[in-house]
């Protein structure tokens, strides 16, 4: 089963609105409040995507979700990312945030569609399924090569 | 040498107290009478008489005696005799001659009970009847009588054996003598003199009576010859030896009525020829006992005399020894001695004069007296002044009978005073004052008194000196303990200095006083604190430049001074009051830096001595330490000020950033719930089918786009602060575009929006989006109160242009609307937050707020003219950028 891990602080959007969406189209999701619960859930299990709330007022780096972004980049490379905020920024604001941190949408809370969110998500975990297959093929070739030696 | 001891003698202890009560009782000057009585005129058998009975105060009294007889003994020819003798034997020869003569005269006095009065040449007088009636041996007219005659026959019995028997040169063998007896007369018997000389005397016609008698003795030829004696009597001691032995045992020869000079009256006087005398009743003969015990008398009396005195002093002393060690006040010392003196001495007034030590001047410092008008304590004498000032000068007791009769008295002090005793004090020939005694009796000091007094200074000059030591070393300890306070209830500098000023004003009691402080940037000395009597003294906080006058000299020189007169010194700068002459100057030096100096000065030249700068420089040394605690507290201060500032300023400019933060974080939240209710409304309710979910999940959807739009609004201006240059003119060109198009799009409502371009060019430093959300949010405005007037047709004037204003350059931007205005009363809350003119329900209140908060943030500021009906219109002015930081 496709796994989700959701990090949000908000009640209402954790449980009901992400949560409900997830579960309604068969994802297995685990839900967290913050960075620290979600380093230990993605530390303990294996995820596709994780969606996380960020908070973009001032300075990015200082919020939890942004650091969670850049933390996952480095350390699984194959979790996909979708950042979720309340901030409306510009089309080519939003565009450089997702190459910068490596999330795969950046979602504004107010134009929550679900339809959308869901083929979103669908695409994040066909993603993460291609990047695994793609490591676990240089993988194997790495092994077939050390065996024909 | 006799040793008499009077109790084993079978005198009884009974005796001995009755001599310690009269000793007790009796003036020390009238117990010198009675041994002076005692030892020269009194008969031993008087004394031991009265002794016995208890009587020897009679001796004392001084007042007539009712009945006595005299006896005049005079030398027949000692004129004629005394020349003679000085060219045949000398005069050594007439000496030894009247020695014996009067000395056996005496004996024989005495053994009669005589009182033997004065000896004046060849004069003697005796008395007898003396101590006067009552006493049982000399009780009568009869007795004395008795006694005179006898004492008359017998010393010309022993006349007669000096001219027979004697070993005499011739020429003194030729003597003969006189005597002549008057009795039954009063007679007064006492000193008599002044106090230079007293004089034992006698007065009485008796006497009189008695020396004209003896006169007659010279007459040879109303005198009867041998065997009749040259003794004249009178008629009562005729009367008398007849009463005794009867007329036929006395042989008498009538001399007739003999005049007596002065008294204008004539009295028959008689020669008396042999008469037996051991007829007479017989006289007890003078014991060695008798003469030891009037010896024992006058020694006991003048023993008793001198323990008196010397316990008085001892009393005195230890009084005074009392005073020295216990009284830790002068003020209180000295009101102790007057006391003790005026106890001591019985006298009216005392004065204690303490000399200053600067200018010799003698103060008067305790003052007992009964006069109306009494010199007032802390009153001046310049030295040398009258008696007191004798006394000082010369370090000399003066002890004065009559003060009227020397020239050294002043006369200030009481009129009336005669006697007056003075005594310096004196410590390690050190002169502190003097004490004087006085009494309007003249000569009521005695030598005794004197040197009572003398002892008594001593010991008054120790404690004055105990007194002053410790009021110093007290006024010390409560000098440190008043700095100690001000140093630990405050560390304000300005407290701590007017504390040792004040401190430094009791120490040395100047007037004059002043305390600077070192800039220690520019080397200038400032006026910290000053003490002076002056009407215009110069201000705290005014400076001196570097090295001015002594005050310079001190500092530069990190060295003290004491200078006794300023106008002979040359740093003297003269600025500090011209009458200035004295001065003491001593740096306060913290870690080897003069941080300021203090300074004291006195309007007479020498008043400091070095005891006053070594007080002066401890108290330096602890203002030191006062002054740069206090300093450093003060810099503390100051910094901590300056952090409070600017942390009172970091703040206010975080204010608005805060407020932008926290409108953040509330946006968040707020679009976080409302996108949730958008949600459901969108996605959730209309799962759920039916027509009456559908109308309220747009209700809802409504709603929250309502209150998300408003909040992007709101937003906007507080969190994106990106300061740069905008130019005023070409914002507002924008925005009115900006609605142009947009009321074009709908043509709801038909506004016209005139915009005058600007004439100059408008920079002002501020985030572009802040500055067009003002004019958006005034635009708004002027729209709906277009639309309020019911008629959705108007006018927007908007209008910008610099103007200069308190030296700085304005944009001032004018927003004029033909809308429907707004009531004067409400004019000035439209900028208070949640004012609004919208129907309840509707989303707003802070628009105005909002532009207001911006504009200020911008530092500006934001006005509005408006009346009812008539339009309004908005003012905005915001600082121009200036050119230089345009270029």
């Amino acid at each position: 089963m496709d796994r989700i891990l959701v990090v949000e602080d908000d009640r209402v959007w954790r449980q009901i609105i992400l949560g409900g969406e997830l579960e309604r189209a068969g994802y297995s999701v685990d839900t967290v409040t913050n960075l620290a619960e979600a380093i230990e859930k993605l530390e303990s299990g294996s995820y596709h995507v994780v969606l996380t709330d960020i908070s973009l007022d001032l300075e990015p780096e200082n919020y939890d979700g942004v650091k969670l972004l850049q933390w996952i980049r480095e350390k699984y490379p194959t979790i996909k990312t979708l950042a979720i905020s309340s901030r409306p920024v510009l089309g080519f604001k939003k565009e450089f945030f997702k190459k910068r941190y490596g999330a795969l949408e950046y979602i504004e809370r107010k134009d929550f569609e679900p339809r959308q969110f869901l083929e979103l998500v669908a695409k994040a975990v066909r993603f993460s399924k291609e990047a695994s297959q793609r490591i676990e093929g240089n993988d194997a070739r790495n092994k077939d090569s050390y065996s024909r030696r | 040498m006799n040793v008499y001891t009077p109790l084993t003698d079978g005198y009884q202890q009974m005796h001995m107290a009755s001599l310690d009560r009269l000793i007790d009782q009796t003036p020390t000057e009238d117990l010198v009478r009675l041994t002076t009585y005692l030892r020269r005129y009194i008969s031993p058998l008087v004394t031991r008489d009265l002794f016995t009975r208890m009587h020897l105060n009679k001796l004392l009294q001084q007042h007539e005696i009712s009945i006595v007889t005299a006896l005049i003994l005079d030398i027949r020819d000692f004129v004629q005799m005394t020349w003679s003798s000085e060219r045949v034997v000398g005069l050594n020869a007439v000496a030894n001659f009247l020695e014996t003569l009067f000395s056996i005269s005496i004996q024989i006095a005495f053994e009669n009970k005589g009182l033997v009065g004065e000896f004046a040449g060849d004069r003697l007088l005796i008395t007898f009847g003396f101590p006067g009636p009552g006493d049982a041996l000399c009780a009568d007219l009869t007795t004395s009588v008795l006694q005179a005659v006898r004492t008359a026959y017998n010393i010309h019995k022993m006349v007669e054996g000096i001219k027979r028997n004697w070993n005499l040169p011739q020429v003194l063998r030729q003597f003969d003598i006189g005597i002549g007896l008057c009795a039954g007369g009063p007679a007064w018997i006492g000193d008599i003199g002044s106090q230079w000389r007293r004089e034992f005397t006698i007065i009485s016609t008796v006497v009189n009576i008695a020396s004209r008698a003896e006169e007659l003795t010279k007459n040879e030829k109303m005198m009867v010859p041998a065997p009749a004696k040259k003794i004249v009597v009178d008629q009562i001691i005729i009367e008398e030896i007849i009463k005794q032995v009867g007329i036929d045992n006395l042989s008498k020869y009538d001399l007739g009525e003999v005049e007596v000079r002065g008294l204008n009256r004539s009295i028959p006087l008689f020669q008396l020829a042999e008469l037996d005398t051991s007829l007479f009743p017989s006289s007890p003969s003078i014991a060695p006992n008798d003469m030891a015990l009037s010896t024992w008398i006058c020694e006991y009396i003048e023993g008793a005399m001198e323990r008196q005195v010397s316990s008085k002093v001892h009393q005195l002393l230890s009084d005074v020894g009392r005073i020295v060690t216990s009284v830790p006040n002068q003020e209180i010392t000295l009101q102790q001695i007057m006391n003790k003196v005026i106890e001591m001495f019985a006298v009216e007034t005392a004065t204690l004069y303490l000399t200053d030590p600067n200018t010799d001047e003698l103060i008067f410092e305790c003052i007992l007296s009964d006069s109306a008008n009494p010199p007032k304590r802390g009153d001046r004498l310049p030295s040398g002044t009258g008696v007191v000032g004798w006394a000082v000068d010369n370090k000399k007791e003066v002890l004065i009978a009559d003060v009227h009769q020397d020239k050294r008295w002043y006369g200030k002090i009481g009129y009336d005073i005669r006697s007056m005793l003075c005594v310096p004090l004196l410590l390690h020939k050190r002169v502190l004052g003097a004490i004087q005694i006085m009494d309007k009796v003249p000569g009521k000091f005695s030598l005794n008194d004197l040197n009572l007094m003398v002892a008594f200074a001593g010991s008054a000059a120790m404690a004055i000196e105990n007194a002053r030591l410790y009021n110093y070393a007290s006024m010390s300890t409560q000098a440190q303990r008043d700095i100690a306070e001000a140093l630990t209830s405050s560390l304000d500098l300005t407290v701590v200095l007017d504390t040792i000023m004040e401190t430094l004003q009791k120490m040395l009691n100047v007037h004059t006083a002043t305390l600077y402080m070192v800039d220690q940037n520019t080397g200038e000395l400032i006026f910290e604190n000053i003490i002076s009597k002056s009407e215009n003294p110069p201000k705290r906080g005014a400076r001196l430049k570097t090295g001015t006058g002594i005050v310079g000299w001190v500092v530069e020189n990190q060295e003290e001074v004491l200078i006794s007169d300023v106008r002979e010194d040359e740093r003297w700068y003269g600025k500090i009051g011209s009458d200035v002459r004295s001065m003491l100057c001593v740096p306060l030096i913290v870690k080897e830096r003069v941080v300021g100096v203090i300074q004291a000065m006195d309007e007479s030249p020498g008043v400091f001595s070095e005891e006053d700068l070594n007080s002066l420089k401890w108290l330096a040394a602890s203002a030191a330490v006062a002054v740069d605690n206090a300093a450093q507290f003060q810099a503390l201060e100051e910094a901590k000020s300056e952090l409070e500032t600017a942390h009172r300023k970091f703040i206010a400019s975080e204010t608005m950033a805060g407020l932008g933060d926290i409108t953040g974080k509330l946006t968040h939240t707020l679009t976080t719930k409302i996108s949730a209710i958008q949600y459901f409304a969108q996605h959730m309710l209309p799962r759920q089918g039916g027509e009456s979910v559908q109308e309220t999940s747009q209700l809802i959807l409504e709603n929250a786009q309502m209150a998300l739009a408003e909040i992007m609004k709101m937003r906007e201006p507080l969190t994106e602060w990106n300061l740069q240059r905008v130019d005023v003119d070409q914002a507002l060109a924008e925005v009115a575009e900006d609605f142009r198009e947009g009321l074009e799009s709908t043509s709801i409502t038909e506004v016209n929006i005139i915009h005058k371009p600007a004439t100059h060019s408008l920079p002002i430093f501020s985030g572009k989006g802040q500055i067009k959300y003002i004019f958006r949010n005034l635009l708004d405005n002027a729209i709906r109160a277009i639309e309020e007037k019911g008629k959705p047709q108007g006018t927007i004037t908007i209008h910008a242009d610099r103007q200069q204003m308190d030296g700085i350059n304005w944009a001032i931007v004018q927003v004029e609307d033909s809308g429907i205005g707004i009531d004067v009363s409400d004019l000035k809350r439209v900028f208070e937050l949640n004012y609004t003119t919208r129907p309840e329900g509707t989303v707003g209140g802070y628009g105005l707020f909002w532009v207001r908060l911006t504009v200020e943030r911008l530092g500006g500021a934001i006005d509005l003219k408006s009346s009812l009906g008539k339009g309004a219109t908005f003012t905005v002015c915001l600082p121009l950028m200036s050119d230089e930081v345009e270029s």
